[in-house]
């Protein structure tokens, strides 16, 4: 056996990493071969990694790109910005990190692209944290069943469809039916219930006329001190577009793995799978249905896995999702509608016919479900909506007879008739999100029938005054209410007897 | 059609070949040969940039080195030591654009430590 020189390990050792020190000025750089259409394709780097940050050094500054397609012979990249300057012999270098955007609180109130960068023209973004773009979802036993709710303030979703927190809500529709609109009612009740649940809003490939809209309304309403957009806009880069769900998952994760609440809104995945069909065509990935690329659903699903429950020992944080899908004339059986449909917990279906009736939300009865958040509905409202949905669908079943009238049997005239009262109080207007104890007391009257005296086109009247007179008259009985335990009988008589009396001056 | 050949797999073979001492002419002829025969010739330059690549894998090193003023020979020595392997063969050539310091090529990797570099670095704010 040799010696071994212990006396001179310290220095061995110390000539090892000089010997190695000197090759440290060494860096690998690969080539730009060909450029166009926001891709790159680039000779050399083996060692990239996949979904690896690169700098292209271009004549006019460094362009940063994304290695999506790695190949013997080159590297497919798409650039996160303008390919104008980037040119064919351009030096491409590793940047050695994987995406990371900047995550945590100081992002809060603010407008950004999916890198993170500021685009409301406030200061720089100085946040604490990073968080990586692309991340593995929680696993099983990181989790917990979905229990808590997470109320939208829409009567007829937390009534029939409640969504809880750490479930994926899909809001599905044709263009035009009201389907942001839920999204920014729920993201509006947050604040006016007081939930702490932090908001983030990804605008894929949205008019920025529209997110510019929004973002005011947000203000006027005080949400968007809780509120982080992500914004995208038509003329941006596929690549941004492709980024900005991934990105804003980031910005909400940091919320759900710190104990808090988040609520994702995905506006819209149809955009984000035509923007990541844009980039692999131009990839040269083979095309399959619809032209998609094979790895569409995974594309959706890993996003979507993100949101989650979880489980008391890692918090009991949570990250609520709620993606929007737009349909084509109502077709939701296309390719991208049925492949979220089957990723999320439920839907939330938007009918044109409905909305242009007046129905508004125009949420279907028949089409919409809610697969998980039963057991997060809030008590009190859990109590008193249980035939509602059965109610409703039936109604619209046999709403073709009503024209019929007096030709009816008794039963399905006061079927037709309640169907009628409950539809018309299940409208609410935009902007305006109902608390639980204004739920219960509504669904409540017209539910037992106390309304049912009063015509049609008078509910929403009839609804108004009898909130106002309970707020004025016990306001106490209704903050015990607003926490959302099932009501005692007590409870229950006051409301009945404000009813009462709130109908008699809306009666024919 | 036949299947593709991979650059790679091509560089790879033609590498071996020279080191095995078949003459580079003749190897050379081989590959001007097929890259005509499957309508390649406009890859050329990046099969040479393989083939040196593939050289270097196994331990024949050829150095680009680009300076604004000529090379002494110490410095030469240095960058012998940094770049390492077993024969090192060198092309230098001066390029005024560089302002100053030193670029050192070798297939796959770069050393930059030309003041034109460090005033992109700056300008990117990376400094």
């Amino acid at each position: 056996m040799t010696e071994i020189a212990v006396t001179e390990l310290s220095k061995n050792l110390r000539d090892a990493i000089a010997g190695l020190e000197t090759r440290e000025g060494l860096e690998s750089v690969g080539v730009v071969t060909r450029v166009g259409d926001g891709v790159a394709w680039i000779h050399g780097l083996r060692e990239a990694g996949f979904s690896e940050v690169l700098q292209i050094e271009t004549s006019t500054g460094i362009v940063e790109a994304f290695a999506l397609n790695l190949m013997e012979d080159e590297i497919g990249a798409v650039l996160l910005g303008s390919d104008t300057g980037v040119a064919a012999g351009n030096t491409v270098r590793l940047k050695g990190t994987q995406l990371e955007v900047p995550v945590g609180p100081e992002l809060l109130g603010r407008v950004v692209d999916p890198l993170g960068r500021p685009l409301d023209g406030g200061p720089a973004i100085k946040a604490k944290h990073t968080g990586l773009v692309e991340r593995e979802a929680v696993g099983v036993i990181g989790r917990k069943h979905v229990h808590e709710p997470l109320m939208t303030g829409i009567m007829a979703i937390d009534a029939m469809f409640p969504i809880g927190r750490g479930q994926r809500e899909l809001i599905i529709g044709d263009r035009q039916t009201g389907k942001t609109a839920i999204a920014i009612d729920t993201m509006i009740n947050q604040a006016k219930q007081k939930t702490g649940v932090v908001n983030v809003y990804v605008a894929i490939g949205q008019k920025l006329s529209k997110i510019a809209r929004l973002v005011e309304r947000l203000k006027q309403e005080g949400v968007m001190e809780q509120t982080i957009i992500v914004a995208t806009g038509p003329a941006d880069p596929a690549s941004m577009l492709y980024l900005a769900p991934y990105a804003g998952t980031a910005m909400g994760e940091y919320f759900r793995d710190n104990k808090q609440h988040a609520l994702m809104i995905y506006d819209d995945l149809t955009k984000h799978a035509v923007a990541y069909r844009q980039m692999s065509l131009l990839l040269r990935r083979p095309p399959g249905r619809e032209a998609f690329p094979g790895d569409v659903f995974y594309l959706h699903s890993r996003l979507l896995e993100r949101s989650s429950k979880l489980s008391d020992e890692l918090g009991a944080g949570s990250l609520t999702a709620l993606p929007i899908i737009e349909t084509q004339a109502g077709d939701i059986s296309a390719y991208i509608p049925t492949n979220v449909i089957s990723i999320t917990d439920g839907q939330i279906f938007m009918e044109t016919d409905l909305f242009y009736q007046g129905i508004r939300p125009a949420i279907s009865a028949g089409l919409s479900v809610s697969r998980v958040g039963g057991d997060a509905q809030t008590k009190a409202v859990k109590s008193i909506s249980g035939h509602l949905k059965l109610g409703l669908s039936q109604f619209r079943e046999l709403a073709s007879f009503a024209q019929f009238g007096s030709d009816l049997d008794e039963a399905t005239k006061s079927q037709i008739d309640r169907g009628q009262r409950l539809t018309e109080l299940l409208k609410q207007a935009q902007y305006q999100p109902m608390s639980v104890w204004e739920q219960v007391a509504s669904i409540y009257s017209v539910n037992e029938g106390l309304f049912d005296k009063v015509s049609v086109a008078k509910i929403k009247e009839a609804q108004a005054a009898l909130l106002t007179k309970l707020w004025s008259d016990h306001k106490e009985d209704m903050r015990t209410l607003n926490k959302g335990d099932k009501p005692d009988e007590k409870l229950l008589g006051v409301i009945k007897k404000a009813a009462i009396s709130a109908a008699k001056g809306f009666e024919d | 059609m036949a299947m593709r050949i991979s650059r790679r797999k091509l560089a790879l073979r033609v590498a071996d070949r020279l080191l095995a001492g078949v003459s580079t002419k003749e190897t050379l002829n081989e590959l001007a040969a097929f890259l005509v025969d499957t309508r390649r010739t406009r890859e050329q330059e990046l099969v040479v940039r393989d083939i040196e690549a593939a050289l270097a894998e196994k331990g024949m090193v050829v150095a680009d080195i680009t300076s604004a003023f000529p090379l002494d020979q110490t410095l030469r020595q240095a960058i012998g030591q940094l770049v390492g392997g077993d024969t090192l063969a060198v092309r230098e050539a001066i390029d005024p654009s560089v302002l100053g310091g030193v670029r050192v090529d070798i297939p796959g990797k770069r050393f930059d430590g030309t003041i034109r570099r460090k005033l992109t670095a700056l300008k990117a704010q990376q400094v």
